[in-house]
């Protein structure tokens, strides 16, 4: 850290500082306060910054069965349908995941055995592994197993991709609790399994909500997948549904603004107060690796 | 004790079948169906060995453009968001205060769904009603609203930006990290000897971090090279192939041509430049 004598220095980085504020935080804004303008102050060459008269119609109309219904032709509004089909994957591949992550955390921390290493390893390598290499073979398996346009194929791919990176992260977590708690435990006469659980986990929270929040936050947004395994409109989640509104002749930017700040709350929400321990987590993989 | 013997592989194992089965598995089998003739659905077509490696590398038109394309595409993304990532860095390593609350805020793009980024963008770089073109006209840079997503001059150019928006700040947070792990001392006795801020950050910070700029690049590497979704979702690849880079190809070729044959040989391709890349970063960095 260096310290910061001159005064004109200190000037010129907090102008800086001003400067990347605004380029990464303004476009957020942006789409908030656009999100409740009407229609007249959407569709104007000349913006302001607050809505003049700010309205929720466009969340209403999101939300109303009349345009939901009304608005088929148009490559059909069930924005309803959406949030509830990512409620449902999101929630199933985040308990799913987080499960397996933590049993698979725990053995690579406290068992040395045969391998151990290499899966330790491998489940960072994983994590970088991009989706986009395996859509064709995840599509033919997927359509092999006859799940093609179910909840049930997305939550498959999702706890795939997820668990890896879960495993890795609860694994260093669990490294840095002392052992001596649940040798403790064993000698009460618990078993391991019984230590794991009563002693172990509770003291694992933050890491476990960490994992579980990055569950929920990938599969809520995932667009690739989502859209290559589900083709009813009704069945899709919100990432393709949302881009439905995108259609290249007409773009309803009131119902779409509205929708992307409802998507983009939850994620915000919950992911800030866990992103420390996040980056945290992938700092140390980058030193490791 | 037998059963401890048999107890960390019984908690494994399930997360160990599922990764399998569906990374595992799909990655050699994308291989055999690269040498199968393309077909839609279930069924295997005949076995026709490289002939769709022939087609894409010697007869396909727009191969070798998108792979061009890609490595713009790469290059550029490495490139800014590596600068960005450094000299955002640099500035929240400074001892200013509500350094913390700003460090938070500027990992939001990070963490918003691409859809919604696509969104955010397209909605400011709208040429007749985004902001951005208002801006620039009320400083009187423009006469003419300029087109970004949609002109063959800029779309690429823009994507980049929005792409690097979105990622800069988990270079920022990372690099931030690798320059906390500096020890102080370093610095100290680097003033005693009348270093300057340039000199210090030459030939200091920057060694120090090279391990961490390398991760860094890396991952912005293998994430840019494999990006689908943002580029869909912004330009669907064009203005005519412009933007179109080997994931957006391998869609179109896949699920909108049925071509799932070749599609797979162009990512086994990608596949394999990717492998080798990687080993050639690992060697330089051990040798």
């Amino acid at each position: 850290m260096m310290k910061i004598t001159n005064l004109r220095a200190k000037i010129i980085i907090i102008i800086s500082l001003a400067v990347l504020l605004v380029f990464y935080l303004f476009p957020i804004y942006w789409i908030f306060a656009s999100s409740f303008k009407p229609i007249e102050e959407i569709m104007t060459a000349n913006p302001r910054l607050f809505p003049a008269k700010p309205t929720l119609k466009h969340y209403g109309d999101l939300f109303n069965p009349e345009a939901i219904y009304g608005g088929w032709e148009r490559g059909g509004k069930f924005f309803l349908f959406f949030v509830n089909n990512s409620l449902f994957v999101s929630i199933f591949t985040t308990l799913i995941s987080t499960l397996l992550a933590s049993l698979g955390g725990y053995a690579l921390s406290r068992f040395k055995f045969k391998g151990s290493e290499i899966i330790s390893r491998s489940m960072l390598l994983i994590y970088l592994m991009p989706g986009a290499l395996l859509m064709i073979p995840i599509y033919e398996i997927i359509a092999r197993l006859n799940l093609l346009d179910t909840h049930v194929s997305l939550i498959i791919v999702y706890v795939a991709f997820i668990t890896p990176f879960g495993i890795w992260l609860l694994r260093s977590f669990f490294d840095a609790i002392p052992i001596e708690l649940e040798e403790a435990a064993l000698v009460d006469g618990a078993s391991k399994l019984k230590a794991f659980s009563n002693v172990l986990l509770p003291l694992a929270r933050p890491g476990i909500l960490t994992v579980a929040v990055y569950a929920f936050v990938v599969s809520w947004g995932e667009y690739l997948f989502a859209s290559i395994l589900i083709f009813s409109d009704f069945k899709k989640t919100i990432a393709p549904g949302l881009a439905m509104y995108m259609g290249y002749q007409y773009i309803e930017w009131g119902s779409l603004l509205a929708g992307s700040v409802i998507v983009m709350i939850p994620v915000i929400i919950l992911f800030i107060p866990l992103a420390k321990h996040f980056l945290r987590e992938l700092m140390t993989g980058a030193i490791k690796f | 004790m037998r059963l401890d013997k048999y107890l960390p592989y019984a908690l494994l194992l399930p997360s160990l079948i599922w990764i399998i089965m569906i990374i595992g598995y799909p990655l050699i089998y994308n291989i055999w169906l690269s040498f199968h003739k393309s077909t839609y659905g279930i069924e295997l077509g005949p076995f026709i060995g490289f002939d769709n490696y022939i087609k894409i590398f010697l007869t396909d038109d727009v191969f070798w453009g998108d792979f061009i394309n890609t490595v713009i595409w790469t290059v550029g993304n490495l490139f800014f968001q590596t600068v960005i990532g450094l000299g955002g860095a640099l500035l929240l390593n400074q001892a200013i205060r509500g350094r913390e609350w700003i460090r938070g805020l500027v990992i939001l793009p990070w963490v918003i769904p691409t859809v919604v980024v696509s969104l955010v963008w397209r909605w400011i770089l709208e040429p007749d009603l985004g902001i951005l073109n208002n801006i620039l006209h009320y400083l009187k840079l423009i006469t003419q609203p300029l087109v970004y997503l949609g002109s063959p001059s800029l779309a690429m150019l823009s994507i980049i930006m929005i792409n690097t928006w979105r990622f800069s700040p988990f270079a920022i947070v990372l690099i931030l990290a690798g320059m906390q792990t500096i020890p102080r001392d370093v610095y100290e006795s680097a003033k005693i000897d009348g270093a300057s801020p340039v000199a210090t950050f030459r030939y200091i910070t920057f060694p120090l971090l090279s391990p961490i700029l390398t991760f860094v690049g890396f991952i912005a590497f293998v994430w840019a090279f494999n990006m689908f979704d943002l580029i869909w979702l912004t330009t669907e690849g064009g203005p005519g192939n412009i933007t179109e880079t080997l994931p957006v190809l391998v869609f179109r070729r896949a699920f909108k041509e049925y071509r799932m044959g070749q599609a797979a040989a162009i990512t086994t391709f990608m596949f394999l430049f990717l492998l080798a890349f990687s080993f050639l970063l690992i060697k330089r960095r051990r040798g």
